[in-house]
């Protein structure tokens, strides 16, 4: 299961298929102050990258992948969200 | 759909494309101009790959990917393809469906496929020469570059300018390092893409010479995140590509106009950004390099702006703008210069100067159509006009083909009419050609629209087809129908263009129909009805079994209608039942047949695999070899249709190998130097004759006997006796082979005995005919189908039996008298001839009974020999469904099987060859 969905992190791994778009959508709602670990995420489906996007999690691990980082976090908005939500 | 239907319904779909190709790319070597072979093709690579994305099969998808690029390459005329470049891409495919065997098996691909995928890929991108996708441009170089390279000067996309700057600078150093133009796409993928299977992020991430990614969402996220559908695409893709034009476009392709791809030169990256300082040392600095400029010495500029940067450095304007000069100085040509002045009176003025034209120093504008925001179509360039695609339609489904290959012309016409926004007004007639089975409505639909752009527009006003479509009609000029606007042709506001839309392309042959069900809030009403069905065939088999039941019980009302009468002396009733079972046996005689009829598949199955074997033979063996087939269209059971392909395997290598001579000895011999081999195919009334024929050296009926002598197939009273024709024969015995030396084309003289017993096996026989020196040719005939046979039953030694109806000549009763004994052996006359008699009970070692004054002979043919065998009485024939002997019982091959009688009792089934045998 290349999505993990914890307590506080929904961990990311590998490819992402279209099915995980789902639960991971109902996650989020649940936990809107959930976290995502996206360190060892390789592709996301675009149903799940669209997920990611409109609901911003704060990302608690960006990925190792420099050019994925380079786009998705932008696309997310993590980076303002993760400064807004340091202090 | 749940992810294991979703891989099953993938696996099917791919096999069906795989299987395609093959021939396609045999056609393609013969024909490597054929634009419609390479697009039939290119489609089944994409659709394969595009939906192997679905799964986590990588080396699948990378291998695909790598073919599918070879073919764009072959599109654009930078390859053509060999022989051995062929070789290549029928290995890929083999390779492919092996893993498709394996994901089926065991649900993943096995060990090693990432290596064997990774080697794959890597040898058919060395055929464009070059190791990484991105180096397609290069591989162009030859042709391509001659008119690229001068560069597009039309502007790109406005988007552009106004990307970060280090997205600019990244894509400017891809192009740099590529030696490539730039290509700018903006994707708007269709809202129900992900329904066809399609993950627009990986055809985005896949780009060749991606540079720079950018996703926006098209329209605002909804505040409440519960109304968010996730499976509704809404994203809205920008990219940077360092690439040739065509390759992008042809990444792109099945995009259709939700990309708008424009190329543009990497120049207009060159838009300086940031906070002008205004300080007036930069005056300075712009007149130096105003200088150096003027000198026309690129090299003096580029060492002065990067002196300039690192005295002065920083972030804002200026700094900005003596990066891009030192960037565009290093490119050095005269577009760079002209650029570069640009920048130098904006490092000085602090705004760019507001003027494209001194860059537009290249050639003639290679797409002087486009459009201010750089709408370039996917697959620009050689597109054919609006017109000339469907006109490309309406032949292509004119032409004659296979069976199972109509569907998927029909599914790919359809989506071609999707593209042209065409869908609403074509639909009615795909879904009447569908139903019917003939592509004629289309066709006139098609020619009704080609008549004139007035009535096609008058048309298309009724369908409520977007407008842009009458625009790709009436214009007919090469942007018109790719340059729609994207959202109104994939928006599907016209019926049916939810899933005829540009994806449609893509998934070629896929089944379209379930689609449109599969997406969601979809309100378009008038939806095409589901005419085919895809169904398992599991399900088919379950139908059959439960066919076979009922023609069991219906067999027992006979036997009830004895008992009645007989029993309980109810005459009424016994005939009452007997009407009954008259019309039960009708409709189950018709449902048997109906059900029989979903079985058959054409021949063109097993045969589509044939000019790929003789293929690899011809060059292997060295011999120039034709394969001919006819009447592939011949239909049979799916069963007998799959157990063929073995023997015909056996039998072609057999052909080509022993059959066909080398060229020499051919001309030598006055024969054309290329062999011909033919497979002919007939269906008759309940059975189908398959023959394969060569025009090779033949076989000498004195040589094979001699052989089979020296072998011990034959004794020496045989070898007197036998007939030329039945020595013929003698290759189908056991360890029999005539070839001088073993080859690794075909076996060690297990070959056709093999074919022998797998021909048998589904109730065939196998005959061959040969005349020395001019050829060969093995006769197979089939039943139509193996799963209900018709027995008759009879009796001996007190035990019911059931004898194939097929085999039965006739049934005679005689005076025990004229029953002769010579030697050992009985006989007797019959119509004037000497027909041995064999006594039932004693080859199957029963108790005989007591010896009547008539006997009852069952006159049988078997393999050409008639054979008379007495019985103790005959019974009624009936159909039954043989099932294979199991277990232990598996062990007498004097049975061919069983068969449960209506009356519950178990009939065996005898096999006459290996009885006959015994004695």
């Amino acid at each position: 299961m290349p999505v993990k969905l914890g307590k506080k992190v929904a961990t990311l791994e590998g490819v992402c298929a279209v099915e995980e778009a789902e639960p991971l959508l109902a996650w989020l709602r649940e936990h809107p102050r959930g976290r995502v670990n996206l360190a060892r995420l390789e592709h996301p489906h675009t149903a799940v990258l669209q997920v990611l996007m409109a609901l911003g999690p704060a990302v608690s691990a960006p990925p190792k992948d420099r050019e994925l980082a380079a786009w998705l976090l932008p696309a997310m908005g993590a980076g303002e969200r993760e400064e807004a939500a340091a202090p | 759909m749940s992810t294991q239907a979703l891989l099953e319904q993938f696996i099917s779909e791919s096999r069906e494309l795989l299987e395609a190709a093959g021939s396609r790319f045999l056609e393609l070597e013969s024909r490597p101009d054929d634009p419609e072979l390479v697009n039939d093709l290119f489609r089944a690579m994409h659709t394969i790959k595009g939906n192997s994305g679905l799964f986590e099969i990588p080396a699948l998808t990378r291998t695909v990917h790598a073919a599918e690029d070879v073919l764009v390459a072959v599109r654009e005329g930078r390859l053509r393809l060999g022989p051995d470049e062929v070789d290549l891409l029928l290995d890929a495919m083999d390779q492919v469906g092996v893993w498709l065997d394996e994901l089926e098996r065991d649900g993943r691909l096995g060990e090693g496929a990432d290596e064997a995928g990774d080697a794959l890929a890597a040898r058919l991108r060395a055929l464009l020469g070059g190791p990484a996708p991105a180096a397609d441009g290069e591989a162009g170089g030859g042709g391509g570059r001659g008119e690229a390279a001068p560069a597009a000067p039309a502007p790109p996309p406005e988007w552009v300018a106004a990307l970060p700057g280090r997205a600019r600078a990244a894509a400017w150093e891809a192009a740099a390092a590529a030696g490539t133009p730039c290509v700018a796409v903006g994707y708007e993928p269709d809202e129900n893409c992900f329904f066809a299977g399609d993950d627009p992020l990986q055809t985005v991430r896949s780009a060749p010479g991606l540079a720079w990614l950018e996703v926006a969402p098209r329209e605002p996220w909804p505040d409440d995140p519960g109304a968010l559908d996730p499976f509704r695409c809404v994203l809205r893709f920008r990219l940077l590509c360092a690439a040739e034009p065509e390759a992008v476009a042809g990444h792109f392709q099945y995009a259709g106009d939700e990309a708008r791809i424009a190329a543009f030169d990497p120049l207009w990256l060159a838009v300086p950004e940031g906070e002008p300082q205004g300080d007036a040392l930069w005056g300075e600095v712009a007149d130096d390099l105003q200088a150096a400029l003027d000198a026309g010495d690129a090299a003096a500029l580029r060492a002065r702006a990067g002196v300039a940067l690192e005295a002065q450095g920083g972030e804002g304007w200026e700094p900005d703008c003596l990066r891009w000069i030192a960037r565009l100085a290093a490119r050095g040509d005269g577009a760079a210069l002209a650029r570069v002045a640009l920048l130098v009176e904006a490092l000085r003025s602090g705004r760019l100067p507001e003027d494209g034209s001194e860059a537009d120093t290249g050639p003639g504008g290679r797409e002087p159509a486009q459009a201010p925001d750089g709408a370039a179509p996917a697959g620009a360039g050689p597109d054919p006009t609006a017109r000339e695609l469907l006109a490309a339609q309406a032949e292509m489904l004119r032409t004659p083909c296979a069976a199972e290959v109509w569907d998927g012309r029909l599914a790919a016409a359809r989506a071609v009419c999707g593209r042209l926004g065409l869908a609403a007004r074509l639909e009615p007639a795909f879904a009447e050609a569908r139903a019917r089975r003939d592509a004629r409505p289309v066709i006139e639909a098609i020619e009704g629209l080609l008549e004139g752009g007035e009535a096609a527009g008058e048309a298309h006003a009724e369908a409520r087809a977007p407008a842009a479509a009458e625009a790709a009609l009436a214009d007919a000029g090469p942007q018109a129908a790719p340059a729609a606007p994207p959202r109104s042709a994939a928006g599907g506001t016209a019926p049916g263009a939810g899933h005829a839309g540009p994806d449609g392309a893509g998934r070629g042959a896929a089944p379209p129909p379930p689609a449109p069900d599969r997406a969601p809030g979809g309100e378009g009403g008038g939806r095409p009805r589901i005419r085919t069905l895809k169904v398992d065939l599991g399900r088919i088999d379950a139908l059959m079994e439960l066919v076979g039941e009922l023609v069991v019980a219906k067999n027992a009302l006979p036997y009830l209608a004895r008992r009645a009468e007989e029993v309980h002396g109810a005459r009424e009733l016994a005939r009452e039942i007997k009407a009954q079972h008259a019309v039960l046996h009708r409709v189950t005689e018709s449902l048997q047949a109906a059900v029989m009829q979903v079985r058959m598949i054409p021949l063109s199955h097993v045969f589509q695999r044939f000019p790929r074997l003789v293929r690899d033979l011809s060059r292997r063996l060295g011999r120039p070899i034709r394969l001919v087939i006819e009447g592939e269209e011949a239909e049979a059971d799916k069963n007998v249709v799959e157990d063929l392909a073995e023997p015909l395997v056996h039998l072609i290598r057999n052909a080509c190998d022993h059959g066909i001579e080398p060229p020499e000895e051919r001309e030598a011999a006055g024969k054309p130097r290329e062999g011909t081999v033919r497979l002919r195919a007939e269906a008759h009334d309940d059975h189908v004759t398959i023959e394969v024929s060569d025009d090779g050296r033949g076989m000498d009926p004195a040589v094979l006997r001699r052989k089979a002598y020296e072998k011990g197939i034959i004794s020496e009273a045989e070898l007197e006796a036998l007939d030329d024709q039945a020595a013929l024969q003698l290759v189908f015995a056991p360890g029999f082979s005539t070839a001088e030396r073993v080859s690794d084309v075909s076996g060690r003289g297990v070959g056709m005995d093999a074919v022998r017993a797998m021909v048998r096996r589904v109730g065939g026989e196998v005959r061959v005919r040969s005349t020395p020196g001019a050829g060969t040719t093995v006769r197979l005939v089939l039943p139509l189908s193996v799963a209900v046979s018709q027995v008759m039953i009879v009796e001996a030694g007190g035990q019911h039996f059931g004898v194939p109806v097929e085999l039965i000549r006739e049934t005679v009763r005689v005076p025990a008298g004229e029953i002769h004994r010579v030697k050992d052996r009985e006989a007797v006359v019959l119509r004037d001839r000497l027909v041995p008699v064999h006594r039932l009970h004693r080859l199957l070692g029963l108790e005989e009974g007591e010896r009547p004054e008539e006997e009852a002979l069952l006159v049988v043919r078997v393999d050409g020999e008639t054979a008379a065998l007495v019985v103790d009485r005959f019974h009624e024939g009936v159909d039954v469904i043989q099932k294979p002997l199991e277990g232990v019982m598996a062990r007498f091959t004097i049975y061919s099987g069983t068969a449960l009688l209506g009356d519950g009792r178990v009939l065996l089934i005898l096999n006459l060859r290996e009885l006959l045998r015994c004695p």
